[in-house]
């Protein structure tokens, strides 16, 4: 294989270059440089002495091939033969090739082996590509000077010049191959070298033609022919092969195809960087069958099924035709209350199919339709600028969004796609009153992947598992409010897959890994076995959790751990006892006072908890009283606006701010327990004291309703909810007055690492595997355990398979998780032996970060 | 050979002319602002600074560089010189291929390795003392030999003719008059003096030519009415030139005593001597 080397001005020129060509070049191909005047100098400049040294480098029998910029690069170029050792001069050849496109041209050329003159040639040649692309006159009119330049170069087995004649191909020993080309900048540089490379692999003389164009066929054996067909997204090519192994050498382009042409977001090998996703230009063609686009794993799980694009019409902004002020006003305010009631549902349902934390995504968008920074210009141009209320809210949406989008942060840019979303839900209510909230993902009877360009949260908490098996997003990444919900609703997801994916037609079977990344459009059919092995394995694995879900969930050694659900609505308390839950570990009962207008009575309370107890058989119930806040406003309790709500008067010290509020909960409560098991919990307690006077709070409720002779239980259990440190801590000083104590772990590691979860800049310092919140955990735990009282975890860890074990080494009792995890949180803990969950406990509480941990506990 | 041109007059040649670079480099850039990319003071100022170092370290003796051999040292500089004159000029060229960056690094590379390939290479006459005439016009021959060997070196390099508004328009007109002085016999100092002069007029006659070659090509037109900066550089070379060798004989047109000619170098350049 001959040497390169590329003179340059500049250092970095040359290094640049020299990069950009090895990533042409394959393997092997040695490429010297010399940019730039010796160091100390860091002038530009050429050096003939440098010249010959990168010369001697790169020397090899075959020859060296030297390409340069300008002016006295090729003066040294030339000096540089006359300092080289007498015998190689004649081996090193100097080429006016333009230093770019030559360089790799030439790579890829000289990485196929081919000799000194053919890769001159080639390089030589370069500019055709770029001629064919910009000379007026179109394509054809850089033909001659394209095709002479592969004529030069044209030797050995390919032979021929670029517009080889069909009659002198070497007679078709395979059968031609079509493919169509996806990449969105067509065939370009890189995609082609990628084809040449694979090509030139085999024995066998190969050729390409842009189908239906009468350009080719050329040798697939140089990069300036292939790019000279000029082959854009969405065309064919037809590729034809003869020889030994012309029928590998097909099967291997088909197969490099299948990847993109290597090119990251359209197939081929994962972009570097998997924090961003790649969102490459459309691409309107629609993917060949056996496509595989590749995004960025969002969700794991496999699914095959037919494509669905999720539309979203985007809501015209409306001409005015205003009516009288008030009337706009109006109008606008009922659109809006419309469109909190529909978040407030999507946020109930996805905080009852995933958790709380998830469903707090929803509270951002609560918090838009009742921001000034929108409702007063939108005031402002409906009674003093006459506008519809369409268009003052349009406006005032477009103006703040653009505010946001102009914050250098970028987790506060984003912020403006939701904001928009908001904003068309509300225009959308406005227009089409009694519109739904999203548009439901199609029909919704038949099992389909979701493909979308990006999932708003409301789309999401739209989509029912049941048939949405799998969602794959064009743009966002795996941390993009779409990708968690998928996740939490457990729904295969793959997102950053590209434009390209929304070329593919409703009704194509698509094949979803959401493990992989990957996207198979139309799999072949040992792609679609392979995907449905997957699926069945999990499916069975599933199935096998599923038909054990009932059963108690024993340690390897013998203890019982209940396995208990989180719900937030009666409905969720059905699909509980359903999954196998040994009981309801917490119930939010939020879910009574947040969606309200009003109040709801004691009378209301009781029949909406009996409804829940109902749902669940005879299974024992933890109710938690009321946890809200500033974070959580109730339209109908004036509350302080905080600064800083998650540390302000929340959970039990809003009740204790409010008793009346708290004592006829506790009521209701306690009317409940008269025919259920009952356990009564506080959230969010700090002190001692706090549990202490709800305490006398509740004795007061039990005292009036034995007084108006309402039947109560004479012993209720009462427990507290561990999410403060403070209360982790001194957890024995909570003994006396705690039956049980239920770890709030998502809150807890929040305040322990002073990360707020819903703050994409910090979310990630919140993991609860993290051994300052592990420490807190086993100190709780401690004190539990030593007074025999139960101590359960309700945070969505609980919910981890891989810090089970841990948990239960930490002498953990109980676990808490939604519906749908039971069945596989049962089966990690039949898999947890404790002396050995004990030692991983004990080391995970020596480890110095949550990545040691992680790294402990295998995950 | 016996080498005519001594070691040490090159090096005083060469110290002149880095000391006149480093003068007029901010004239030499302003030449070059006006018609190429306003680099070419700057670029031999380090050039010829580097140059210079090199006669500063105390093994001065380029035998390691490019020019292995070495010259045989003459009679009248056995005790003095540093090396022979062939690898010196090597060791400069090769300096200056790394060091001045622009397209003068390759010219003047050139120029000074293709001069001490001569020196190496050619025949010179052998002098004896009792000849001190004999051994000035020796002198005065070979240096006409070296410049011309270099001259032609420059022009194959940068594919230039005079005319073309480049250094050739200073140095072929000074190898022609050197030439023409060695034919007349004449003692370096003298003879050396009217190619500077020849340099400096073919130097003013680039005022009104269109630049052929180099970046001052693209300007076309536009690039009348100005000098060129490389003739400039090139005159600058034959003015050091003239300079240090008039210095040995600063009084006459007639060839130089054997005193004279045996004189030791000045202090300052017997610190570079091993």
């Amino acid at each position: 294989m001959i040497g390169l080397v590329l003179v340059c001005h500049s250092a970095k020129l040359a290094e640049a270059a020299a990069e950009l060509a090895a990533l042409m070049s394959g393997e092997g191909l040695h490429i010297g440089i010399a940019g730039g005047l010796e160091p100390p100098e860091t002038a530009f400049g050429t050096d003939a002495a440098r010249v010959a040294r990168a010369i001697d480098e790169v020397w090899s029998e075959d020859g060296v091939l030297v390409l340069m910029d300008l002016g006295s690069a090729v003066l040294s170029a030339e000096l540089a033969l006359d300092l080289l050792a007498e015998g190689r001069r004649s081996r090193v050849l100097l080429t006016e090739a333009p230093l770019v496109e030559g360089a790799v041209a030439a790579a890829v050329r000289a990485g196929l082996g081919d000799s000194l003159e053919e890769v001159a040639a080639e390089a030589r040649g370069a500019l055709a590509a770029k001629s064919a692309q910009l000379v007026p006159g179109g394509e054809g009119s850089a033909a001659p000077s394209a095709a002479q330049a592969v004529a030069h170069g044209a030797g050995g087995a390919v032979g021929g010049p670029l517009g080889l004649a069909p009659e002198t191909v070497p007679p078709v020993e395979a059968p031609p191959l079509r493919l169509t080309v996806h990449n969105p900048a067509g065939l370009h540089a890189r995609p082609a070298a990628a084809l040449v490379r694979t090509a030139a692999a085999w024995d066998a003389v190969v050729t390409v033609a842009r189908a239906g164009s009468g350009r080719g066929p050329v040798s697939a054996r140089s990069l300036n022919a292939v790019a000279t067909l000029g082959v854009r997204c969405g065309q064919e090519i037809e590729v034809r092969a003869s020889g030994p192994q012309a029928a590998e050498a097909l099967a291997a382009v088909r197969r490099l195809a299948d990847t993109g042409f290597e090119e990251p977001g359209v197939g081929g090998p994962p972009p570097p960087s998997a924090a961003t996703a790649p969102a490459p230009a459309a691409c309107e063609a629609p993917p060949a069958a056996g496509t595989v686009l590749r995004g960025l794993p969002a969700s794991p799980g496999v699914a095959v099924a037919a494509a669905r694009r999720l539309v979203c019409r985007p809501t015209a902004p409306p001409t005015d035709a205003a009516r009288d002020p008030a009337t706009e006003w109006e109008a606008l305010e009922r659109a809006l209350a419309d469109v909190a009631g529909d978040i407030r549902s999507a946020r109930d349902a996805v905080a009852g199919r995933a958790g709380a934390y998830d469903a707090a995504i929803f509270d951002a968008h609560l918090l838009f339709l009742a921001d000034a920074a929108l409702l007063d210009p939108a005031r402002e141009a409906v009674f003093r600028g006459q506008r519809g209320a369409a268009g003052a809210w349009a406006d005032a949406v477009a103006q703040a969004a653009r505010a946001w989008e102009s914050l250098a942060d970028p987790y506060l840019r984003g912020r403006a796609a939701d904001l928009r979303s908001v904003g068309e839900q509300v225009l959308g209510h406005l227009l089409e009153p009694g519109r739904r909230p999203s548009p439901p993902a199609g029909g919704a009877d038949a099992e389909h992947i979701v493909v979308a360009e990006d999932l708003t949260p409301a789309q999401a908490s739209s989509l029912d598992p049941a048939t949405a098996l799998g969602v794959a997003c064009a743009l966002g990444g795996p941390t993009s409010h779409g990708a968690i919900l998928a996740r939490a609703l457990g729904i295969p997801s793959v997102v950053g897959v590209g434009r390209a994916l929304l070329a593919v037609p409703d009704g194509v079977t698509l094949a979803l890994d959401g493990e992989a990344g990957t996207v198979t459009v139309d799999p072949p059919p040992a792609a679609l076995r392979a995907a449905a092995e997957r699926r069945v394995r999990r499916v069975r694995e599933h199935e096998e959790a599923r038909g054990r879900a009932r059963l108690p969930a024993v340690t390897g050694d013998g203890l019982t751990i209940p396995v208990l659900a989180n719900v937030a609505r009666p409905a969720e308390a059905r699909a509980a006892a359903a999954a196998g839950a040994d009981g309801v570990g917490l119930l939010r009962t939020e879910f009574l006072f947040l969606g309200a207008d009003h109040l709801p009575d004691e009378d209301e309370q009781v029949a909406a908890y009996r409804a829940v107890a109902a749902a669940v058989g005879g299974l024992p119930l933890t109710v938690r009283t009321l946890d809200a806040g500033a974070d959580k406003p109730l339209p109908y309790l004036p509350l302080e606006r905080e600064d800083n709500p998650f540390l302000g008067v929340r959970g039990l010290r809003l009740g204790l701010a409010h008793p009346s509020l708290l004592a006829g909960q506790l009521r209701a409560v306690l009317r409940l327990a008269a025919g259920h098991p009952v356990r009564l919990m506080f959230p969010m307690v700090s002190t001692v004291d706090e549990l202490v006077r709800a305490r006398e709070l509740l004795e007061a409720a039990r005292d009036d309703l034995r007084g108006a002779g309402v039947a109560v239980p004479e012993r209720l259990e009462v427990g507290i909810m561990v999410e403060v440190p403070a209360a982790a801590l001194l957890a024995e000083a909570f003994l006396p007055h705690a039956d049980f104590f239920s770890l709030g772990t998502n809150d807890l590691a929040q305040y322990t690492l002073a990360a707020e979860r819903g703050n994409a800049a910090v979310a990630a310092l919140a993991d609860p595997l993290h051994p300052a919140v592990l420490r807190l955990i086993a100190a709780t735990a401690r004190a539990a355990g030593e007074a025999g009282r139960a101590v359960s975890v309700c945070g969505e860890m609980a919910g981890d398979p891989c810090a089970i074990p841990i948990l239960l080494g930490l002498g953990v009792t109980e676990l808490s998780v939604a519906a749908a995890r039971i069945p596989e949180v049962k089966q990690a803990v039949r898999a947890v032996e404790l002396p050995a969950a004990r030692r991983l406990a004990a080391e995970a509480l020596a480890a110095g970060s949550a990545v040691e941990v992680r790294r402990l506990a295998g995950a | 050979m016996s080498d005519a041109v001594r070691p040490a007059d090159v090096v005083a040649w060469l110290r002149a002319f880095a000391g006149a670079v480093a003068r007029e480099r901010e004239h030499l850039t302003e030449l070059d602002a006006a018609i190429g990319d306003a680099d070419h003071g700057i670029n031999m100022e380090r050039g010829m600074r580097a140059v210079a170092a090199r006669l500063d370290e105390p093994a001065a003796a380029p035998g390691g560089s490019a020019a292995g051999e070495v010259v045989p040292r003459g009679v009248a500089d056995a005790a003095a010189a540093p090396a022979g004159v062939g690898a010196l000029l090597k060791t400069v060229g090769m300096t200056l291929v790394s060091t001045v960056g622009g397209a003068a690094g390759p010219l003047y590379g050139t120029l000074f390795l293709e001069m001490g390939k001569a020196a190496g290479g050619a025949s010179g006459c052998a002098a004896g003392d009792e000849d001190a005439d004999a051994d000035s016009r020796a002198a005065t021959a070979q240096w006409a030999s070296l410049l011309e060997a270099g001259v032609a070196g420059v022009r194959a390099r940068g594919k230039a003719e005079p005319g073309d508004k480049t250094m050739l328009d200073a140095l072929v007109p000074a190898a022609e008059a050197l030439r023409a002085a060695a034919e007349a016999g004449l003692a370096p100092g003298v003879a050396l003096r009217r190619a500077a002069d020849a340099a400096e007029r073919g130097m003013r006659a680039t005022v009104p030519l269109i630049a052929r070659k180099g970046r001052a090509s693209y300007l076309g037109e536009r690039s009348v009415g100005h000098q060129d900066p490389g003739a400039t550089s090139s005159w600058l070379l034959l003015e050091a030139a003239a300079e240090t060798l008039a210095a040995e004989a600063p009084s006459t047109e007639s060839p130089v005593t054997h005193e004279a000619a045996a004189e030791p170098p000045p202090a300052g350049q017997r610190e570079a001597e091993p």
